[in-house]
């Protein structure tokens, strides 16, 4: 099977909206907080130690807004390849923090859904970065894989062309 | 020639299509969360100024001393080096003959480099073992220190259970502890010192 076939796969689009519904609601469920309690957020931020402090609040105010954002594109099937290649940019950024902070061996939260608080529910391990790693790989499946996205942006393109 | 170079602009044509719609809800992201903050009564400071308290544990190499019961004769022996960790003043009252006296502060600054040293000493030393007692409060000082000499690769550290009060009864008990009674039919460890 050639390459351009694989890629053209309809079942691709199918297996695309699981993942889609699955990512989007986990990076919805993943802003409420922060947008809730930027300023706790923040404190989360500032405990990886990795970004510079000037960097901190401005980081800890526009990556919630760009999870809940791409959460919604990607629910809603919005362009979701660009909403993927922005959930696969957080990822790294995250997963690049996370091994560092397990690097310098820090006791802390992961501060993905809760905050530092919460540090004994959710406190950072390797299995946090491989949980990170499966969306890591998900979003890049959405990103290669969802060329005709199922969604409302499809929809609207069919009723478009009915009605022309 | 014609079909590759059209498949190749449309390539082209659909990153560019990827980056731009990422690039705009990165915009959108932005100028939602700074306007939203801008509204927020209790708003960031766009820069901040000072820094956070951080309230992360430090790592600290901490290792698993074993146990020991006051009355183990490992106590008596001379391979044993003994390390009383209570206050000077408690030190200077009573001590097992032969101990050193290594303060643990609860509330001091980092012991690393008291954990060093201790560490060279023991290991000059020659000893078999280190035997640790403290306040026997709970926590207990001799068994953290215990923990912090483990933690530095020290081996067979060891640390009294109930402190310098369960190997001599005559010393008061920590508050709200219950201190395991003597060894039956033998008086406490003999003290080097006794109060002037």
């Amino acid at each position: 099977m050639s390459s351009k076939r694989i890629l053209e796969w309809r079942g691709h689009a199918w297996i695309s909206l699981l993942i889609r519904l699955y990512l989007g609601g986990v990076f919805l469920a993943a802003c409420l907080h922060k947008i809730a309690h930027p300023e706790v957020f923040a404190v989360d931020v500032a405990t990886y130690q990795f970004l510079p402090l000037w960097s901190v609040n401005a980081f800890a105010l526009v990556v919630p807004w760009v999870e809940a954002f791409t959460g919604v594109m990607l629910i809603l099937g919005i362009r979701v390849r660009g909403a993927s290649l922005l959930v696969l940019g957080m990822m790294i950024a995250f997963m690049v923090a996370l091994a560092w902070a397990l690097y310098q061996g820090l006791d802390m939260s992961c501060g993905c859904f809760a905050s530092q608080a919460a540090a004994e529910d959710d406190p950072i391990s390797w299995h946090t970065l491989l949980r990170d790693s499966v969306w890591l790989v998900q979003s890049i499946y959405v990103l290669v894989f969802d060329r005709h996205a199922i969604g409302v942006e499809r929809l609207l393109s069919k009723w478009r062309q009915s009605h022309a | 020639m014609s079909e590759l170079t059209t498949n190749t602009a449309t390539k082209h044509s659909t990153i560019a299509i990827i980056l731009r719609d990422a690039a705009i809800v990165a915009v959108l992201s932005t100028v939602t969360a700074f306007g939203v903050n801008t509204v927020r009564a209790d708003g960031l400071p766009l820069v901040q100024q000072e820094e956070y308290d951080i309230l992360v544990p430090c790592p600290e190499p901490v290792g698993d001393p074993e146990e020991m019961v006051a009355s183990d004769p490992r106590i008596k022996d001379k391979k044993s080096l003994l390390l009383d960790v209570r206050l000077k003043e408690e030190f200077d009252a009573w001590h097992i003959e032969g101990a050193r006296n290594q303060p643990f502060d609860w509330l001091g600054p980092p012991v690393d480099e008291e954990v060093k040293t201790v560490a060279k000493q023991v290991a000059a030393s020659r000893a078999q073992r280190v035997i640790v007692y403290g306040d026997g409060d709970n926590p207990d000082s001799g068994q953290e220190w215990a923990k912090l000499l483990s933690g530095a690769r020290i081996k067979n550290v060891f640390y009294v259970k109930g402190g310098a009060p369960a190997l001599n009864p005559e010393l008061p008990n920590p508050a709200g502890l219950d201190v395991p009674p003597p060894p039956s039919g033998s008086e406490a460890v003999d003290a080097g010192t006794e109060d002037p």
